[in-house]
């Protein structure tokens, strides 16, 4: 999906932005995971780095060369997870819910981050010295992959992490400015880290 | 006489847009995920992955070294994708740089439906194991994995290589 002019920013709007751009120069270099990092990695609408002829564009997204860097870091501490956007069929629809109807895809491809992000991080809770202060999220979207890393923020943020059990171990209150978020955002392509 | 010029504009917008989506049809795609981590499952200290490839009709489950040192140990894809119809997996013993090969044919090892389920694979010295993690969790009682791949301390897991699952 390709840049489109909708408005110029409204005088309130340009006033908000030296903070935006505070917020995210700052979000995640404090106390941001050093030792478990699940990367969620959401591509925008019509994007999938397997169908590049959906999109129309030669190229892969940003998304997924970041994805594709994480893996090739070779890390212990870095769980990438890659997911294909709206409109690329399956639960992600077609035209339709790319053009007019994308919500139940943005909530699909969140869900499944969420669950991904469980398993690995309670997983990474059973080795020994592991704390829950230890877990990171990083995610990164494009086009409405940025509603999906929202709406993923949101369901960490409702949720936290819950054992097999029930219980919550961790809220993950760091996220609440993003989970808090109104929905839809613009089209760029924000890289948010945070605990 | 307007009701009439109305409908048909519905009707032939409809036939449009069921005339795109016949257009756009390509191999069917099923909502599910493949995954591997080296490191949760141990074999990340054994070996090196150099290629994998899960089905050949979709890039992001498919990748090789460039330059032989590996590709990694951990990633995973969830969303649209075909069924894949076999799964390639290349690795390297760090202790020997014996290169091993293995190709698994899917077809009627998988689930008729793959919807939510994930497939992901395990390196064992010169074996291989692929596994079908289902979307059905295990009891909150199960504390241990049930299969070598991590993933079965949470969902319920068959071993579909080298051991076909009994049905």
């Amino acid at each position: 999906m390709g840049t489109s002019f909708v408005r110029e920013l409204t005088p309130q709007e340009l006033a908000r932005l030296p903070a935006a751009r505070q917020a995210m120069e700052t979000a995640g270099t404090q106390g941001c995971a050093t030792r478990f990092t699940f990367f969620a990695a959401f591509d925008g609408t019509h994007n999938d780095e397997a169908n590049l002829k959906l999109s129309g564009d030669p190229y892969p997204t940003n998304i997924s060369q970041l994805r594709s860097q994480a893996r090739e870091a070779k890390s212990p501490l870095l769980e990438p997870r890659y997911y294909p956007g709206v409109g690329t069929g399956g639960d992600q629809g077609g035209p339709l819910q790319a053009a007019f109807f994308p919500t139940d895809a943005i909530q699909a491809a969140a869900e499944k981050a969420y669950t991904d992000f469980r398993r690995a991080a309670l997983e990474y809770l059973n080795t020994p010295g592991a704390q829950v202060s230890d877990l990171g999220v990083a995610v990164a979207g494009f086009s409405r992959g940025s509603a999906c890393a929202i709406r993923f923020a949101q369901l960490l943020h409702e949720r936290g992490l819950v054992a097999p059990d029930g219980q919550v171990l961790s809220v993950i209150a760091e996220h609440e400015h993003l989970a808090r978020t109104p929905l839809p955002v613009p089209e760029h392509e924000p890289m948010v880290r945070g605990r | 006489m307007f009701m009439k010029h109305t409908l048909a504009r519905w009707l032939a917008a409809l036939g449009l847009l069921w005339a795109l989506a016949a257009c756009a049809t390509g191999p069917k795609l099923v909502s599910h995920a493949f995954s591997f981590n080296g490191w949760q499952d141990g074999w990340a200290e054994t070996a090196d992955l150099l290629a994998f490839s899960y089905g050949g009709q979709y890039s992001p489950t498919r990748a090789q070294s460039k330059d032989g040192t590996g590709i990694g140990y951990s990633d995973g894809v969830n969303g649209p994708m075909p069924v894949g119809a076999f799964l390639s997996v290349r690795w390297r013993l760090k202790a020997t740089g014996e290169v091993f090969e293995q190709r698994v044919d899917l077809r009627g090892r998988l689930p008729r439906d793959m919807t939510d389920h994930e497939l992901t694979f395990v390196i064992d010295g010169p074996q291989l194991y692929v596994y079908v993690v289902t979307p059905q969790l295990q009891p909150p009682e199960t504390k241990q994995r049930t299969h070598r791949t991590w993933l079965s301390r949470y969902n319920q897991t068959y071993e579909v290589f080298p051991n076909a699952p009994s049905r």
